[in-house]
Formats: structure tokens, sequence, C-alpha cells
């Protein structure tokens, strides 16, 4: 079953005095499966990141449509929007944005409390979550008193805990050493196993060889896509790498 | 070549953060302003011919200490707060190549050219301004003359020698703070001492003692003579407790609230509740001092201000004729003797119309035991406290009823009773071992005024038959020292130059030159309102002065808030609205938090004020200023002036705020 499908998606952005104007996405599709792990590379400028904001809703498409669970989140009103994203999509950021004035439960807490859930609810919740995300002893700590990579599982479980569609990652492991990077992506493995369905953005081959699907965006298109199939982790990561040169080696339709 | 770069970069640093550089600059302009201006009222001899008199020139001295210390702990503070903000700034530089001797060149650049602005723009601004303050202290003393332009040039010289050293004392500041970082402290400066602090239950218990006593001296302490004495102490412990409970009391109770749990996990509490936390911390000390600075603003200018108001009635009640004597007699031998003297010396100085009244009292302070009057002066030092003091005025119904044109009687054991100061709460009043009727409590009546009326305690006025006092008089000896009769000579048609050349030929005696053997003295009303004018109102000028500098102090630490917490904001703001909190729900929350936090410190300064008010109330009794109404509208009207001021400052500034988040 579909979960997430963009067709024909395009962003231009305009300079703010009318200048010049800049395609950051020309003509974007793919969809999603409910469960799948899906992981996104590209380079720099590719507009990885601009697809990810609109898909996070917090960027409006030039053109194009983004289906939910079938229902377009282009169209959805300024007023709803938010409550459509608390309900429906969880976030982990390359920078966690964890708030400082908050305990990490509290973070974790935070799209629940907004969602008006009661305590004991939230409690439970945690409780679910917390051992298998190994936070269970941090949960009264504050940000800053914890590593990097005690932070990001915070952060997964920040977008866990709603039990959202879509979990989107946009570079997760970009702040993260190499051990702390393993065991997220073991992590994110992981849930994807209970059902999950999770949208990374990466450039990390590392990261995107953990994914069940890659696909390549180059110049604001889907380039190529390579799926996991009966390969290994080793294997995906030799593919990716091989993709990868292709693609900078052929250059692009501008060059 | 190399120079020119530094120079550049300085004045680009300056223009670059203008957004807290030219409030900065504004505020050393505004302090240098106001230190020329107050020392230029206190240094310029010009001031006394206007003026008159030495009073208010030693006023104003006082005012100029006041403003040198404010200037230098205001500076530092403002000056530290743009340190902090620019210390990435100087991180980066260091990391680009800049070695911190370079910095530092940069530093002294950019220090000059402040104070160069602020020195020269700000004595100038005083100069201009200096003569506004002339005229606003003109319109205080009533006068009304043309003055020329007047500059000071040893209080330029001055502003310039403290303002020098201010700014060098800044420079050597910022400085060591170079010196000591590492680049990458300096590349983090603003993100350093994120902690949430510990509750410290002691300090906040403290706090609220110190509070609680401060309080509790102002309140309770009725004597206004012990008030005078504990008001200083009453303030310390106020400024303490402030500080303390601002720093620990707010997160101590902030604390609790976030660990009620249905309360806190409510989507408007649990952003406020969280970030008021986040923020005591880091303004907890800016919040006590807005908190203090209100208060004294509030409590200066409405104190100054009933003293000045009150001028005409404090007079009037003092001094209630043009010209009050008091005789040391009730000889009717010595009472003409002397009007017959004034005849003389008044129709020599033809001063058309001469209203005179007189009457004879009685009087003495003693203890009051309840509603005996203690007469002999073992008892009086055995019983008794300051509490029970009270002035005790005799006066005979004859003359009362002749001063008044009333023809009240009185039977032998009825008085008649009037207060001042303080209710007398008996409807009998025991005198000579004898219980006397108080027949009415009189509202007011002409004896209740002059000398008797001077006191710090209470006073009553007693008036009974003529054969009564004298009885009281036979039994205390005491008493019968204290006899005196008061001539009140009222000239309508004399100005207040005549009556001035009146006084210094009188000389202050009534009997000067007569050859009679009892004492008496004078005094003038025109020449004591003069003299209370010159005082009150230089201290209300002062009061005024003061409370400008000090609303300007509360407006630029406002102002510097708003913008750090902006900038702190920002990146929450964006994370909530990833998060999934709308953008409207956002500005709410964080509006109605600011609000919160920049509204605590004037809700405290209200309450503070308020708690001061009796003990306030009580030392300008002392002064034989107002009526406690009176402050207590002068009191009302500052406030609602103050908050309205506040609440535009804060609107003003949390424009800037927006801007910033968004």
């Amino acid at each position: 079953m579909t979960i997430l499908e963009v067709k024909h998606l395009k962003k231009v952005y305009t300079t703010r005095f009318g200048g010049s104007k800049v395609q950051a996405l020309t003509d974007v599709n793919f969809a999603v499966e409910r469960g799948e792990y899906v992981a996104i590379m590209g380079e720099s400028g590719s507009g990885k990141t601009t697809l990810l904001n609109i898909l996070a809703a917090l960027d409006k498409p030039t053109g194009g449509q983004v289906l939910l669970d079938g229902r377009d989140i282009v169209g959805i009103r300024e007023r709803e929007i938010s409550s459509f994203r608390r309900d429906h999509l969880g976030f982990v950021f390359q920078d966690f944005n964890l708030l400082d004035t908050f305990s990490i439960q509290d973070n974790i807490f935070l799209p629940l409390v907004l969602a008006g859930k009661r305590y004991d609810e939230m409690q439970q919740r945690l409780q679910a979550l917390a051992p298998q995300l190994g936070i269970m002893d941090i949960l009264k700590k504050f940000p800053y008193e914890v590593s990097g990579g005690q932070k990001q599982r915070a952060a997964v479980a920040r977008a866990l805990i709603t039990q959202p569609d879509l979990v989107l990652a946009d570079e997760p492991t970009g702040a993260l050493d190499s051990r702390s990077s393993d065991s997220l992506l073991e992590l994110f493995q992981q849930i994807n196993r209970q059902g999950q369905t999770v949208l990374m953005v990466t450039h990390s081959v590392k990261a995107a060889s953990t994914a069940q699907r890659v696909l390549f965006i180059k110049d604001g298109e889907v380039y190529h896509q390579l799926y996991r199939g009966e390969m290994s982790s080793e294997e995906l990561y030799q593919r990716i790498s091989e993709a990868l040169t292709v693609m900078v080696g052929a250059g692009g339709r501008h060059a | 070549m190399r120079k020119g770069l530094y120079i550049k970069i300085a004045l680009q640093n300056i223009r670059k953060n203008a957004k807290v550089y030219v409030p900065y600059i504004l505020t050393c302009l505004g302090t240098v302003a106001m230190y020329y201006m107050i020392g230029f009222l206190s240094y310029h001899e010009g001031i006394d011919q206007i003026f008159g008199g030495g009073y208010v020139r030693s006023i104003m001295l006082m005012g100029v200490w006041v403003t040198a210390i404010f200037a230098v702990l205001f500076l530092f503070y403002t000056n530290s707060f743009l340190m902090k903000r620019r210390k990435k700034e100087f991180g980066l530089y260091n990391i680009l190549g800049m070695e911190k001797k370079h910095l530092s060149r940069v530093m002294l650049y950019e220090t000059v050219v402040i104070a160069a602005i602020s020195l020269v723009g700000g004595v100038l601004a005083g100069i201009l301004l200096s003569k506004l303050m002339i005229l606003v202290l003109m319109k205080i003393f009533n006068l009304n003359q043309p003055i020329g332009f007047m500059v000071s040039t040893r209080a330029i010289g001055s502003s310039l020698q403290l303002f020098g050293v201010i700014f060098l004392l800044l420079f050597l500041n910022s400085l060591r703070q170079i010196h000591l970082a590492k680049p990458i402290e300096l590349l983090r400066g603003g993100e350093v001492g994120e902690k949430e602090p510990k509750t410290n239950w002691i300090t906040a218990i403290l706090g609220l003692l110190c509070l609680g006593s401060g309080y509790y001296i102002s309140l309770t302490i009725e004597n206004p003579l012990m008030t005078l004495m504990l008001f200083f102490v009453a303030a310390v412990l106020v400024i303490m407790g402030t500080y303390l409970v601002f720093i620990s009391g707010s997160i101590a109770i902030l604390k609790l609230l976030r660990r009620w749990k249905r309360f806190y996990y409510k989507t408007s509490h649990f952003i406020s509740v969280s970030g008021m936390i986040y923020r005591m911390r880091q303004n907890a000390a800016g919040l006590a001092s807005i908190c203090i600075l209100s208060t004294m603003v509030l409590v200066m200018i409405s104190s100054t201000f009933s003293l000045y108001a009150g001028i005409e009635k404090n007079v009037a009640q003092r001094y209630p004729a043009d010209i009050n004597i008091t005789l040391h007699s009730w000889q009717e031998e010595d009472q003409s003797a002397l009007e017959a003297h004034m005849d003389a010396v008044l129709s020599a100085q033809q001063l058309g119309e001469v209203q005179m009244e007189k009457y004879r009292h009685v009087g003495f302070s003693t203890i009051l035991d309840g509603n005996t009057v203690i007469m002999d002066e073992e008892t009086m030092n055995s019983v008794g406290t300051l509490d029970d003091l009270w002035t005790v005025d005799m006066i005979p119904l004859e003359e009362h009823n002749a001063l008044n044109g009333v023809q009240e009687t009185l039977a032998e054991n009825e008085v008649l009773l009037c207060s001042y100061g303080r209710e007398y709460p008996y409807d009998s009043i025991v005198i000579d071992g004898k219980t006397y009727q108080v027949q009415a409590q009189l509202q007011t009546t002409k004896e209740a005024s002059g000398e008797a009326t001077a006191s710090a305690w209470g006073a009553i006025f007693v008036i009974a038959n003529q054969e009564v006092i004298d009885q009281w008089i036979a039994s205390y000896p005491l008493l019968a020292s204290q006899t005196d009769t008061i001539f009140h000579y009222n000239l309508p048609d004399a100005s207040a130059q005549q009556l001035t050349a009146l006084e210094e030929t009188m000389g202050g005696d009534a009997l000067l030159n007569t050859n009679l053997n009892v004492s008496s003295y004078v005094e003038f009303q025109e020449s004591n309102r003069t003299g209370l004018r010159e005082m009150y109102g230089g201290l209300f000028f002062l009061g005024l002065f003061l409370g400008l500098l000090f609303i300007m102090a509360t407006i630029l630490i406002i102002y510097y808030k708003q913008i750090s917490e902006g900038y702190d904001d920002r990146e929450r703001f964006e994370i909530m609205q990833k998060v999934g909190l709308s953008r409207k729900d956002i500005k709410h929350s964080i509006h109605s938090q600011v609000l919160m936090v920049f509204f605590l410190p004037l809700l405290m300064a209200g309450c503070h004020l308020a708690g001061a008010f009796p003990a306030i109330a009580r030392i300008l009794v002392l002064l034989q200023a107002v009526s406690d109404r009176m402050f207590f509208y002068c009191n009302l009207g500052c406030f609602a002036v103050f908050a309205v001021l506040y609440l535009l400052i804060y609107l003003i500034t949390a424009k800037v705020y927006y801007k910033i988040v968004q």
C-alpha cells in the first residue's frame, strides 16, 4: 500500500527582489510504500533539503502534488498544517533540534503535549519506547548534559512517540561520530522492521546502505534508484558508491 | 595604511551591530548629558543668583554624586551585555588570523570613537538642555525672570574627566575579556553557561525573610522617629530580599509548578513555565534591578512631589499668619506693651491694613497613659514609650470662643478637644487626677496650628474653662513657665518684599528695643515659605532628574533584554514550529511569557511602593509635610504614569523583538 506519493514536484525560488530564479526541483516523482525504509541521496545543492521541507509541509511547492495516505498535503490550510504535521509526521534533524529549556523527557513529550494528550498516556507511550532506544537513564537530564548520540536518540523518540505515518530524517548522522552513527542506523533498521515507514535524506553512503531502497537526486530530478533486494549492507554500499561515481562522472544536463 | 584598516574595521563593527550599538551610544551620550546638567546646576554660580540661597546648589551636589556612581555601574552593565553579544565576532576574527593585540587595537578605536561621540554629543546636548532644566527648576520655584545662556566650564571638565575614566576602564575590561578567552570560547560566546539553575531553598527562604522583615518594619512601626531610624535598614532588607527572591525564589516556585504534572503538561503552561525557568536564570538579576530602580523612581518622585505640593498647606499650618509672634507671658500689660510696640513698627513701615488676633495657651509635651495625662516628670519617665508621647495644649474657653467666633459653654467637668496628627480615641480625659468628659471632638480649630503642630508626634488641644486651667497650673508649677500668648498679624496689603524687609528690621524679636522683661519670638510666613520652596523644590527637581535617569536605565535594560531574548527565541521558535506548534500559538505563548516576565518587576515595584507607603507617610509627617491621603494620591498618580510609560517601553521594544524572531 502506498503511503507517500510525489508527483511532478517542482520548486522555483525567486530572489527577494524578483531578479534571478533558481530551479531547486524540476520534476520529482516517486512513491513510498507503507513499511518501507527509503534513503534519498544527492550532492549538496541537488534539491534534497527543498524536497524534505516540502514533504514536511514546511514549504510550498511551485507545482505538483504530495499525497500522504492519499491526501494532498499541498492543499492543507495554514491553520491545520501544524496539527497535521504533529499527527502524521515525525522528524529527526541533523542538529537534533532539542529545546534547551526542556529535559529530555519533556522534549519527547512536546508533540504530545501540543496534541493535548493526558500525562498518563504520554508516560505509557514513553515507557514502551524508551528501553528500545536506550534512553531510560537520561530522561531526567537536559540536552546540554548528554552526548550527541543520546540527543539524537531522544530526537528519534520524539519523532516516534506520536506514532506517525512517516518519519522524515534529515541527515540524521551528520553530527555524530561513527560509533553513534552506527548505532543510530541500527536503530532505524530496527524500528523499520517493526513496521515504521522511514524516509531519510543523506549524503552518507554508509547511512544510505542501511535502507531498503535508495533514490538518487540530481539537478532537481530523481536520477536513479537502487533496491536492496537480497543484498547485504556491504553489497549495497558497493552499489551505491558505483552509482555515485557514475552520477558524478556523467555530469549534469547543464554541464 | 594598516592603521586605516583597523579604524575601518572598528567603524564597520559599530555600524554592523547598530541594533545593539546605537542604544549603547545613546545611553552613553544621555548619561554624559545628564551628568553635565546636574553638574552645571551644582557648579555654576549663576544658579545662586536665580534661586537665591545655597540650598539649590548643595542639593544638586548630592545629585552629582548619585549620577556619577550610577553612571559607572550602568555603563559597565550595558557594556558587559555588548561584550557578550560580540564574543563570537571576536572569535571569528581571531580564527581568521587576527592576533589578540590586533583585536585590542580594533577595540581601542571602537572605544575612542564611541567615547568621542558620547562626550562631545553628550556635553553639547547637556549645554543645550541645561537651559530647559533651569526653566523647569524656575517653574518649580514659581520664578519668572529672563535668564541668559550659561555654560559651566567646571561641569564640562568634570564630565570629561569622569567619563574619560569610565571609558578607559571599559576599554581595559574588554581587553581583559579578550585576553582571557580562548578563540573557541570566544566563538561560542553567547552559548556558554546555559545550565539550569539548582533550586536553592535556603536563599529563597532567606529572600522571603528579608522581604518580610523589611515590610514588617514599614507596616508595624508607628512612631515616625523610629521609622526614620529603621527606614534605611528596611530599604536594604527589601533590596536584598528582592534580589534573592528573583534569583532563587522564582526558580523554586517555577520548579514546583513543573513538578505538578497535571498543570505543567498543558500546551500553554508547558511552554511558558519552562521558558520562564530558562529566562529566570539569565534575567533574575536584571529583573530585580528593574524592580529596584522602578521602586526608587516611584518612591523618589512621589515623596518629593508630596513634599513640594504640600508646601502651601505646610506653611499655612505651621505659620498661620503673615507674622506669628509668641510671647512667653499671659500678663495683660505684657500683651499690650507688645501690641503697642508692633503698632509703632508697622505704622512706621506704612504697610496698609493690619489684622490682628491673639490667644493664650499653655502647652507641653508629655506621656498619655491611656486617657490620663501624666504631669509629673517622675511618672513620665517610668511609664510609656515613644509611642505614648503627645503634645498637650490647653486653651481657655473664652480665648477659643473669641478666636473662632463661637459661643461654646462648658460644665465644670467638661472639655472640648481637638486632635492633630493622630487620633485621640477616648471620650474623656484625666488631668490632675480628675476625669473630664469630652463634650465634643472638634474637627479643626484655629488654635490647632503653629508650633504645637510641628512635633513628630500627635497633639491634642484641650479647651477648658479658665478656672479649670488655672487649677492645673496651680497643681503643676512646670506649666506656669509654659504660658504663652500667640499673636497673629496679617497684612493683606503688604508685598512679599515689604514683609522680607520688615523681618530684617525686627530681627526675630518682637520686643526688640523695648524694655519689657519677657521673651518672645517672631516667625514670618513669607521667609519660611521661600525656605521650604528652595529645599523641597530642589528635592523635587532632583527626584524628577534622578527619576528620569533611572527610567532611562530601565528602558535600556528592557531593550537589551528583548534583543537577547529575541536571539534566543529565534531558534526555539523554529524548532517548535517543526515539531508541530502553529505560528500563531508560538507567537502567543512567547508573547504572554515575555509579558509576564516584564510585568513581574512592575508588579513587585507596586508591592514595594505599597509596603513602603506607611513608613514614608510617617516620615513625611515628621517633616511636617503632607496628609496621608495626599501622599497616597501622589503614589497612585506616579505609579499610573510609570505603568503607562513602562507599557510604552515594552510595546516599542517588543517590536524589535518580533523583528528578530521573524
